[in-house]
């Protein structure tokens, strides 16, 4: 599963701040890469930090504990 | 009074918007948590969306601010290199996938240029057009 390049698009042309920004199809594919590499990441580490804890559900405390090397790895 | 008006219709657009990333999120976890054996809490899920649609909107700011420091007003493949170029293994990744488009636009340019081939041709009357000329001069 991966986000639509109309998602994409449509969210980061609301995001430009000068209206005259474009961007080109392959970026926009290129950026969704990115986004669904993040979630698909952030997801899998919160269900390891989980099963570490011997949890059977992943709970925000888990996600909590992962997060700021994720967006450190996706900055 | 209308500037308000649109401050309203924006955050409803972006509103909209991040619903429709909260669905497609929900697809991947259901992906990930089939394929670990663990449940993913439905707050898990809400916070992923708010940590894209941030991130989103970071990576807007930083690609506008790359082409307009490249002179340009189209965000091309090469921003989103840069924006990645931090996480080699993204980089690479990304790298591949560049590669990857511009091959099969090779491909697909290939095909469509094959009235290449009456180029060609083309060229090999002008050779014996001139031939005949050098033939006319002897």
């Amino acid at each position: 599963m991966k986000f639509t390049d109309k998602l994409i698009l449509e969210f980061l042309k609301s995001s430009f701040e000068n209206s005259k920004t474009k961007i080109n199809a392959d970026a926009t594919v290129l950026v969704g890469e990115v986004m669904r590499l993040l979630i698909t990441e952030g997801a899998m580490r919160a269900a390891h930090q989980a099963k570490q804890e011997g949890s059977n559900t992943v709970t925000v405390e888990h996600l909590e504990k992962i997060l700021s090397q994720l967006l450190l790895d996706f900055s | 009074m209308a500037e308000e008006a649109r401050k309203e219709d924006d955050a409803g657009h972006k509103q909209t918007l991040k619903a429709s990333l909260h669905y497609t999120i929900g697809k991947i976890c259901s992906e990930v948590s089939a394929g670990c054996d663990l449940t993913l809490s439905k707050q898990v899920m809400a916070v992923l969306t708010e940590v894209a649609s941030r991130q989103l909107t970071l990576y807007a700011g930083d690609l506008e601010a790359y082409a307009s420091h490249g002179k340009r007003t189209v965000i091309n493949s090469d921003d989103i290199k840069l924006l990645v170029r931090r996480n080699l293994y993204l980089a690479r990744h990304i790298g591949e996938m560049v590669e990857k488009m511009e091959e099969g636009r090779k491909k697909r340019g290939r095909k469509r240029k094959k009235p290449a081939e009456g180029k060609e041709e083309e060229e090999e009357e002008e050779e014996e057009e001139e031939r005949k000329e050098e033939e006319k001069n002897d």
